[in-house]
């Protein structure tokens, strides 16, 4: 044969959907699936399904944005509806706003534990509900904030603030949800921002057969990860799906216990989010909060984002053909 | 041109011949001076043997001209090399060869024992009118026996002439303008049965309305000349291959073996090299050698084109769970995670999958899509068989990334300089193509054809 007498020229379509906007900033998005975020007061038992009664969620404004912009929670009380409430609602909890230098940059902050400087940078709004009637159901708006009172990182795609949840006195679960937005009293998305986390608890749906997801990005560096999960109560199972792979089963975490699973990053997924899905069982599930983090191979906690980066991933086949022997 | 032959008036057709480019060295090779005529009919043992109408002193037959203007021809051979260089004197064949009046050409059977010529006949003494018949004569070494006249191809007032021996000496082909035939000279042959040569048969696939003269054969291949319509000019010399009892369709050499001129009598040494004839020096027939100035290749490539591939999805890992929908050109073929497919031949195909995740019976739709390009690179080898196990060979550079302007055909260690050569496919063919631009742009191809 010739030079390769053969001559193959193939192309491979590639299809991405542009993330920017796609879902809003919507925490959680309505593409993840998940009715709330979820944290419980600091004498909840772990088996409730918070590990450690804070959730630190970071919002990220584009450079371009130079308006100013809101944060709002919705439900950010604990008691009336939505809440998981243990005997009675006495449980304090604190929503406290963080930007400029350090905000993201220092370690603590990207860990997946509340400890050491996670509280770095500047305090720019802080306020603590119990069960008011006035938040039952309703947002709460933080704001107006100017984009430059975060922290620019361009890892990040723009200024990061930083909103730390933390469960105080009392054992109940508030569940709240958050959009970033352009209006104090709309949700109205604010144009290429985004929000992630790098320690997600939240609350699945009670209905069976739901699909929640969530999608970590993998940068360039990154060879490997280890997804960890924790009071998954078995229910259902866990799959990872990409632009290289389809339905890699990952390890589920029974009732208030942490299950961990590894998976080697190919090629083509660098640069790209992962899609993990959370396949409920066939059976109702009342009440079901877990915890999730990914880190990889040096134990860095990868950012889950409300819009994944990239788009939801599509898996895209590499075909390949050689002569038959 | 000599007219003493079978020759009348030629057209001149402008129409350009069939011919491929090569690059043909051809030289004149130093016989015949003044006005003399001469041309080569035969290459044999070392000796080239040539027809001359020189006036040879001293002899009877000069004195009883009855030819219009042209003196009688005689045969002549001379030692040779194959380049055409002279290694000794012209010499005149013995009385027993030539006559008072034309002898030649003359041709050689295999085993190089019997010569076989054209001369004089004379069947009626009181008729003075010349016509030509067929002779043969024992040839031992250099020494011929007496000449004797094939009695059986011999016809009264017609002329039977150029005799040559073909298919193991048991074929005669000659030519005749014997009345019934397609034009004004034709090609006949006679089989040789208990030693007898049959009744005469037209070749019909390859006479025409016009002359067909000067048979020569190398191989499987007859040569001949023609003024039919299609060739350069004058008479021009044309192939035909035999294979199974069938000639092929007569193809004309290229310039500058054919020219405008009268050009016949075409004897390959080998495949590179031989002699031809032409009166394209001053309408004087004179003796040509021809050289290919063919370059040969290194190494050979082997003609091979994989339409069969073996096709998988390199990424998916937990294949139990997946069923493939393999599409070619929107077509459902195949659901298993590899598959083989052989495409019809050389295109453009279009390969998409689909892939059903069985546990979730969830469909991810065109999660691949992939163009198939089958082409060749280099020029192909094209083979087309008849019905009589012929093979024709041609050859196509519509795919190939590079053109090559020359090109010839090396069939079992035999060169074919025709563009399309037709073999017998009844044994196995090393089929190889060499084409090139100039000496240093050569490539090989190489083809088996197995029976």
């Amino acid at each position: 044969m010739s030079k390769n007498v053969i001559l193959y020229s193939f192309v491979v379509l590639f299809t991405f959907l542009n993330w920017v906007n796609v879902f809003g900033q919507a925490v959680p998005s309505p593409e993840e699936n998940i009715p709330f975020l979820v944290t419980f007061g600091k004498q909840a038992p772990t088996s409730y399904g918070d590990d450690d009664n804070t959730q630190i969620f970071f919002f990220s404004i584009p450079k371009s944005f130079t308006k100013p912009f809101y944060i709002r929670i919705f439900d950010p009380e604990i008691g009336g509806q939505h809440d998981e409430i243990v005997k009675t609602a006495d449980t304090e909890c604190t929503f406290s706003l963080y930007g400029g230098l350090g905000c993201v940059s220092d370690k603590a902050a990207r860990s997946v534990d509340p400890k050491g400087n996670y509280k770095s940078g500047n305090l720019l709004h802080s306020k603590s509900f119990t069960n008011e009637n006035e938040y039952d159901n309703e947002w709460y708006t933080i704001g107006p904030l100017n984009p430059s009172q975060g922290e620019f990182v361009e890892e990040y795609f723009g200024y990061i603030f930083k909103l730390i949840c933390e469960g105080g006195k009392g054992n109940d679960g508030n569940l709240y949800r958050y959009f970033l937005s352009s209006s104090a009293t709309q949700n109205i998305p604010v144009e290429g921002g985004n929000a992630f986390t790098f320690e997600y608890s939240f609350r699945l749906f009670d209905k069976p057969g739901q699909v929640a997801h969530i999608y970590p990005y993998v940068d360039n560096k990154v060879v490997s990860i280890k997804q960890t999960n924790f009071d998954f109560d078995a229910d259902g199972y866990l799959k990872l799906y990409s632009v290289a792979t389809i339905g890699t089963q990952l390890t589920m975490s029974g009732d208030d216990e942490w299950k961990e699973s590894t998976y080697v990053i190919k090629p083509q997924e660098k640069g790209t989010s992962l899609d993990i899905q959370i396949v409920q069982g066939d059976k109702p599930k009342r009440n079901n909060n877990v915890v999730f983090y990914v880190t990889n191979q040096y134990g860095e906690a990868l950012p889950f984002f409300a819009v994944p980066i990239g788009g939801v991933p599509k898996y895209k086949g590499k075909i390949s053909f050689t002569p038959t022997k | 041109m000599l007219r003493v032959l079978l020759i009348s008036c030629f057209s001149l057709f402008l129409l350009i011949a069939n011919t491929y480019a090569q690059d043909i060295k051809v030289t004149p090779v130093k016989i015949g001076k003044g006005t003399e005529n001469v041309f080569a009919s035969s290459y044999h043992n070392g000796y080239l043997y040539y027809c001359s109408d020189k006036i040879e002193k001293n002899k009877k037959s000069q004195t009883t001209v009855i030819n219009e203007s042209s003196n009688f021809l005689n045969l002549y051979r001379v030692k040779m090399s194959q380049e055409g260089l002279l290694t000794e004197k012209l010499t005149r064949l013995s009385d027993s060869i030539n006559s008072p009046f034309n002898d030649g050409p003359i041709s050689f059977s295999m085993d190089g024992k019997t010569a076989y010529f054209s001369s004089n006949v004379f069947l009626d003494p009181m008729d003075s009118t010349l016509h030509l018949g067929l002779y043969q004569a024992e040839l031992n070494n250099t020494t011929f026996g007496k000449r004797q006249l094939i009695e059986e191809l011999t016809i009264k007032d017609v002329n039977v002439v150029h005799p040559i021996v073909f298919q193991n000496d048991d074929m005669l082909i000659f030519v005749s303008d014997v009345g019934g035939g397609m034009g004004k000279s034709d090609l006949y042959y006679s089989l040789k049965k208990d030693g007898i040569w049959s009744t005469p048969i037209n070749i019909v696939e390859i006479n025409t309305e016009h002359v067909e003269t000067f048979p020569t054969v190398f191989n499987n291949r007859l040569y001949f000349a023609s003024d039919r319509p299609g060739g350069i000019g004058g008479l021009d010399i044309y192939v035909t291959s035999y294979t199974n009892g069938k000639w092929s369709t007569p193809v004309a050499l290229p310039t500058p073996i054919n020219s405008e001129s009268d050009d016949f009598l075409f004897i390959p040494i080998d495949g590179k090299r031989g002699f031809f004839s032409s009166n394209r020096t001053n309408s004087l027939d004179r003796i040509f050698t021809y050289n290919y100035l063919i370059p040969s290749a290194e190494k050979f490539t082997p003609q091979k084109i994989d339409t069969c591939f073996t096709f998988q999805d390199d990424f998916a890992e937990n294949k139990e769970d997946l069923v493939y929908h393999w599409k070619i050109d929107g077509r459902l073929l195949y659901e298993t995670p590899t598959f083989s497919h052989c495409f019809p031949g050389i295109g453009k195909y279009k390969v998409t999958c689909d892939i059903l995740e069985r546990s979730e019976n969830r469909l991810h739709e065109q999660v691949a899509e992939i163009d198939v390009v089958i082409t060749y690179t280099l020029p192909m080898i094209l083979t087309a068989m008849d019905n009589n196990n012929q093979l024709k060979l041609s050859c196509t550079q519509e795919f190939s990334d590079k053109k090559y302007k020359n090109w010839y055909w090396k069939i079992n260690n035999i060169n074919y300089f025709d563009q399309s050569p037709v073999v017998d496919a009844q044994v196995n063919l090393e089929i190889k193509l060499i084409l090139w631009n100039n000496e240093k742009d050569v490539i090989g191809l190489q083809y088996e054809y197995v029976k």
